[in-house]
């Protein structure tokens, strides 16, 4: 049973604010993922939990015991870093072997744990090796099996997919949930990168300069962002967003954008926060819409339908990025290939109703409730 | 855990590293006080620190008793004769290791290192034969070739590194404007590595001026010594005046400290890239 | 990098393969013309400068020589012979031995610890690494005649140090009593050589990587393991190197030796180089000091050798 809980944590470096009162709680067994551009205070805020790092004000708790204090060799903990650290001047048996001999195991032991431990990892057959004549994929999987042979409470990820090569991103992402799974240990990941975010966590902090974001279940993210930055950050291709305004006449609340007129669906509507403000009349909001919620379509429809001219149109083979250009707004959408338009073609636009965020344009806060 | 570190820092830092300093840098302190000093106080017992009449007197009258300003000249010929050397034949040594692959490289390479195995007196002893044959005795340039040729792989290692750090783009760019390759090597990679250049020459300079050995063999006659050799004979021929001893000492020694502490960045950088081959 | 069609080929007979080595040679000297001309002149001087000396000393050394060191009769083991009945002789080589790798050690024990300290921040970190440097930045002549005054039985301020903090009352005779002089030297020599240690050592330990101290860190090392089982390892490959240039160096030292003690009292204090350059131009006996320069020359190249070899071994171990 391990939990993990940061309450208030701030961490200063100088005058600088790398992380600004951040208060999470993270469940036994769950593989947390924090996500979000450099310098936005994800592995400072891993490393203090690590203990790495000294804490400026605020408590960081490991199974209801506050562990400010206590140094990292004592919180039973186990990183792996981005770039490996592999002891450069220990074999690959001796580098997995480092964390049990510190503890002073019976050497039988510290031989059956690491061969099993690399024989997980399909690593056995590097064990007489030194690390610098491993490949980066090999020197991944010894640091995860340095990580993994002493069993900790906890494991701590800082990035370490970032300096592999796509392909070999790909397959180790997978082996590291399924590793994860099979031991049943809670995980805390840290990535800039949202696809691995959003593949492998349980739930998903999202930070930006020192700051929570959000946090919550992948789905909930995309489907419901608290905010702007989420919205645009989680995502691939980014969601659209423009400025606009929301009406109201007898008949309900529409979204005036530059492009059309939309009126609102009922189920969205019922979405609005209280505090909407635009039950009292006009209000200026931005208004967003993926690039997969919309739809285009060659016919020519009712009037008040927005249509656009097709700018650019990039193949990806199963799917396509298309550009549409209307009068002063440039909107992405993604479409299949096979009913893909051509370029200076011009195409009907459908906003999927019920797809359609709004945020207020000075807090740039969702101004739609969570589900 | 670091709160534990702290103290075992400050403790090791007052109790060793003070001291240790302390003691590198004693003799310079002596010399200053020293040379402040009447020859009455020098001869006093028990000696003192600061001295209790400081004097200025020694700074003129140490020109008077010993040749300084010969030995000034000298060593001022010797440092720049050395620098020039070791520039003129360095850079081109440098230069080719560092841009070019070629099959002699390694054996050059192995040779420098070898070079720098030799003891001096090696040198000194085989070259004498010749000097007093062809009448070379008292002449500075060939002090100042011999202590070059010494330092050369010294110097070479050093300029490599700098030269390293430039990168070939530059020349490579330059070559296709229209230099050649010496032209661009001239015009780009010199001008650029200026920084390296200095600190290899003051390193030249202060090798030169500090030269001994060479000097000792070569030099007979009191005017053509250097301030090392000069000060040196002052100990032995005469009745000691020490605080003329140390005022020249200061005088000579301030000069390659200052030129020291002009590149003292630079040249550091340079040996740890020595040290990581 | 062309690829090789062939992949089996009968070996080329010895003759044909020396061919091909010189060819190989007169092709490369072609094709890099530029850079073999640039290694001209630092060639050309370190033949005359030291290729040639050398050579000289070794026919010096298996030759008769006349007062000026020009050789009458060549072809002798003579001076070999002098040397070995020479009384000083065994004394010599003892102190050279204990000169070299004792000064070596003692600046071992002084510029590691001291290199570990200055590796961390505190306020003066950086005055601390200029003076430092100062003894390596003097002319080495003038401080050794320095401490040469401090070392003085009378006026000197160690004595009077001594003096002042009750440890004796005594003049004590720093430079004329045998083994007070050899440690005197000594000292001197290990006060030079600590600057450039040091910073060779700092610089090694400025390029530990820092994520392996974390990784062992959260591994469960203590500061004293980490110490023994990273930085350590890790600062084996310079530490080598180090001493092996210092006991290089150490043999070398003249300067020092010569303006404190001249080698006295009575060969005391003497070394190889300094009681050959005695043997030279004091008795004019060129001849032994050729000899004694050129098996000093070949214990360093064996030395050298041998060295390296344990260097290399270590390393693929």
């Amino acid at each position: 049973m391990t939990v993990v809980g940061c309450k208030d944590l701030v961490k200063r470096f100088g005058n600088e604010v790398a992380v600004d009162h951040v208060n999470i709680d993270i469940k036994d067994g769950e593989f947390m993922v924090f996500v979000g551009p450099s310098g936005c205070g994800k592995t400072t805020t891993l490393r203090m939990i690590g203990g790495l790092e000294t804490i400026t004000s605020g408590d960081i708790f490991i199974d209801g015991q506050r562990v400010n204090d206590i140094a990292p060799r004592h919180r039973d903990i186990a990183m792996v870093f981005q770039n490996y650290a592999l002891y450069p001047h220990y074999k690959i048996f001796d580098n997995i072997a480092y964390p049990l001999r510190l503890r002073k195991r019976p050497k039988e032991e510290i031989n059956r744990r690491v061969h099993e431990v690399a024989a997980m990892l399909g690593v056995e057959g590097l064990l007489d090796r030194w690390p610098r004549q491993l490949s980066g994929g090999e020197r991944q999987r010894v640091a995860l099996g340095r990580a993994i042979v002493r069993n900790p409470r906890l494991y701590l990820m800082d990035e370490p997919l970032s300096n592999l090569d796509a392909k070999l991103r790909v397959q180790m992402r997978r082996e590291i949930i399924r590793l994860q799974r099979r031991l049943g240990t809670t995980t805390i990941y840290v990535t800039h990168d949202q696809v691995e975010a959003m593949t492998m966590g349980d739930r998903i902090i999202v930070l930006r300069k020192g700051q929570i974001q959000q946090l919550g279940e992948p789905e909930s993210l995309y489907h419901h962002p608290a905010n702007m930055f989420v919205a645009q950050f989680i995502g691939s291709p980014a969601m659209n967003i423009y400025a606009g305004r929301l009406e109201g006449d007898g008949t309900g609340l529409a979204l005036v954008a530059d492009i059309g007129r939309f009126p609102l669906s009922s189920a969205l509507a019922a979405q609005l926060k209280p505090d909407h403000g635009a039950a009292r009349g006009d209000r200026e909001v931005m208004w967003g819409i993926r690039p997969e919620d919309i739809g285009l379509d060659r016919a020519p429809a009712a009037p008040d339908c927005p249509r656009a001219v097709v700018d650019l149109v990039e193949g990806l083979g199963s799917d396509a990025y298309v550009s549409l250009r209307f009068s002063s707004t440039l909107l992405l959408a993604r479409t299949s290939s096979d009913s893909r338009p051509a370029e200076n073609e011009t195409v009907t636009v459908h906003l999927n109703p019920n797809k359609i965020h709004l945020f207020d344009p000075r807090t740039e806060v969702s101004l739609l409730q969570a589900a | 855990m670091t709160r534990r570190i702290s103290w075992l820092k400050w403790l090791s830092i007052i109790f060793f590293v003070i001291p240790m300093l302390l003691i590198l840098v004693f003799p310079f302190i002596i010399m200053v006080s020293t040379s402040f000093k009447t020859l009455q106080e020098v001869g006093d017992i028990p000696p003192t620190l600061i001295p209790k009449e400081p004097t200025l007197q020694n700074y003129s009258e140490v020109w008077q008793i010993i040749p300084l300003a010969y030995h000034f000249r000298n060593s001022f010929l010797l440092g720049a004769g050395e620098m020039l050397l070791v520039l003129l034949l360095g850079i081109p040594a440098a230069y080719a290791l560092c841009r070019f692959r070629f099959g002699g490289r390694q054996p050059y390479m192995i040779f420098l290192l070898i070079t720098q195995m030799f003891p001096a007196v090696v040198v000194v002893l085989g070259i004498f034969r010749v000097v007093a044959a062809y009448g070379l005795v008292d002449n500075l340039a060939v002090v100042a070739f011999v202590a070059a040729a010494f330092n050369l792989a010294f110097c070479i290692w050093l300029l490599t590194g700098y030269f390293s750090a430039i990168p070939p783009e530059v020349e490579e760019a330059a070559m296709m404007d229209g230099n050649s390759r010496l032209g661009a090597m001239i015009r780009m990679t010199l001008p650029l590595s200026w920084p390296g250049l200095i600190a290899v020459a003051i390193f030249a300079f202060m090798d030169g001026w500090n030269e001994f050995l060479f000097s000792l063999t070569f030099i007979r006659t009191d005017e053509y010594l250097p301030l090392t050799v000069g000060l040196f004979r002052f100990i032995t021929r005469f009745q000691i005046q020490w605080q003329h001893l140390m005022t020249g000492s200061l005088l000579a020694t301030i000069v390659v400290v200052i030129l020291f502490m002009m590149v003292q960045d630079k040249l550091t950088r340079g040996l740890v890239a020595i040290s990581e081959k | 990098m062309s690829v090789r069609a062939e992949v089996v080929r009968p070996a080329p007979a010895q003759a044909e393969r020396a061919e091909g080595a010189w060819q190989r040679l007169v092709a490369d000297l072609r094709d890099n013309r530029f850079a073999y001309l640039l290694l001209v002149p630092s060639m050309l001087t370190f033949a005359a400068l030291v290729l040639f000396p050398l050579g000289s000393t070794i026919a010096g050394a298996f030759a008769k020589t006349d007062a000026v060191g020009r050789i009458i009769e060549f072809g002798t083991l003579a001076n070999f012979r002098d040397l070995a009945r020479d009384s000083y002789m065994p004394g010599i080589i003892r102190q050279t031995a204990l000169f070299a790798f004792g000064t070596v050690a003692l600046t071992v024990i002084f510029s590691f610890p001291m290199a570990l300290v200055l590796n961390q921040r505190f306020p003066g970190a950086i005055v601390a690494r200029s003076l430092l440097l100062l003894p390596w930045a003097a002319p080495l002549a003038i401080s050794a005649m320095t401490w040469r005054w401090i070392f003085h039985d009378q006026l000197g301020a160690l004595n009077h140090l001594l003096h002042l903090a009750n440890i004796t009352q005594q003049n004590i005779g720093w430079l004329s009593q045998a083994n007070l002089a050899f440690a005197c030297v000594m000292f001197v020599e290990v006060w030079s050589s600590i600057p450039f240690m040091t910073i060779t050592f700092l610089a090694g330990l400025q390029s530990i990587p820092p994520h392996i101290y974390d990784a062992a860190k959260m591994d469960g090392a203590s500061s004293w393991r980490e110490f023994w089982d990273m930085t350590v390892p890790q600062m084996k490959r310079v530490f080598m190197i180090v001493t092996l240039l210092s006991v290089i160096w150490a043999f070398r030292s003249f300067t020092v030796i010569w303006t404190m003690t001249q080698g006295n009292p009575f060969y005391r204090t003497d070394i190889s180089v300094t009681y050959l350059y005695k043997l030279a131009f004091q008795n004019l006996t060129f001849g032994q000091g050729y000899a004694l320069a050129f098996a000093t020359f070949i214990v360093l190249i064996i030395f050298s050798i041998v060295y390296t070899r344990v260097l290399r071994s270590e390393e693929t171990a």
